[in-house]
């Protein structure tokens, strides 16, 4: 028994990070390790959608061979309607949370630019120095980029199909730019409450109200954000067909 | 003598093959997950799944309607 659990775990091991997955550092795990919630999700995930397959076609093979039986018809619930059911949830698990990897954001072509500089120690935007200093641990670009709360991780992630499917079909315009003016409460979720932020040597009195409320955007002194893009200001060639994103 | 393949509903067969497919597009995603393997996983993944869902239920009510369950 002892020896199945651990086949069982080695199995979704393998089949997780460990396979397919590459450390972005090469600090060791703290003793005990035994993975992320990410990688389990992947790992059984995995596990669940090979079982299914294989409980799919040997299924379909005794069913022609004799038949549905009842012993059949009950093995149909557990492939159609038990196991998928796990394969979606894990599924969803892993995809909605490696969505938020810089890895992710990096993945679309147009985002390269911006991924580059993010990653370049020798830059000094706003993005790059919260990356090289870890002012923000992980998940970079979507940790500025979505709103906190309830609804936040919602709305993110409906914009983020939003921007795959432009991806995908070419809709949007270059140079690309920012859906709405950024909001300086993404800033002040993390600084909001630190000593720097309310010195007011650093942020006098009378300006605290314009930053609190938005009027003053906390990039007008601390930008930029992000390089500035090539061709800004033009619009995109007709080659490459009339395109808008945010 | 009757074949058995042919004694499986045509709602069933298509019912493994929606099941079938639906899994096989869920596996690019949690493979490496891109935004196209989440589209793909998230556009046609899950309504295959649902799908193949459905027709299982329309067989199990037709089933018990026959023997009169129902």
């Amino acid at each position: 028994m002892k020896r199945r659990a651990s086949f069982l775990v080695a199995a979704v091991f393998a089949f997780s990070g460990v396979l397919f997955g590459t450390p972005e550092t090469a600090i060791p795990p703290p003793h005990g390790w035994i993975g992320t919630t990410t990688e389990w999700a992947r790992g059984l995930g995995l596990a669940f959608a090979v079982l299914n397959i294989i409980l799919l076609l040997y299924l379909w093979r005794v069913a022609r061979r004799s038949g549905l039986t009842s012993m059949g018809k009950q093995l149909m619930f557990v492939t159609v309607a038990v196991l998928p059911v796990a394969v979606v949830f894990f599924s969803y698990s892993y995809g909605m949370q490696a969505s938020e990897s810089v890895e992710a954001c990096g993945e679309c072509h147009v985002m390269e630019p911006w991924v580059n500089n993010l990653r370049d120690p020798k830059a000094d935007t706003l993005a790059a120095l919260h990356y090289k200093y870890r002012y923000i641990q992980e998940n970079h670009c979507y940790t500025c980029h979505s709103d906190y709360g309830m609804f936040g991780t919602g709305k993110a992630k409906m914009e983020g199909l939003g921007h795959i499917l432009k991806n995908t079909t070419g809709h949007y315009e270059r140079p690309i730019k920012i859906a709405a003016p950024y909001p300086n409460t993404r800033c002040l979720y993390c600084h909001g409450g630190s000593l720097k932020f309310q010195d007011p040597a650093k942020h006098p009195a009378d300006v605290m109200p314009d930053l609190i409320s938005g009027k003053t955007s906390c990039l007008d002194c601390h930008g930029p954000a992000h390089p500035p893009q090539e061709g800004a200001g033009k619009k995109a060639s007709l080659a490459q067909g009339k395109r808008s994103a945010s | 003598m009757t074949n058995p393949s042919s004694e499986i509903p045509l709602i069933v067969r298509l019912s493994f093959a929606a099941t079938l497919l639906g899994v096989i597009f869920c596996l690019p995603l949690l493979i490496k997950e891109t935004p196209y393997t989440f589209v793909v996983f998230m556009f046609l993944g899950q309504p295959l799944l649902g799908i193949g869902f459905i027709l299982f239920a329309i067989n199990v009510f037709r089933d018990l309607k026959k023997t009169q369950a129902l």
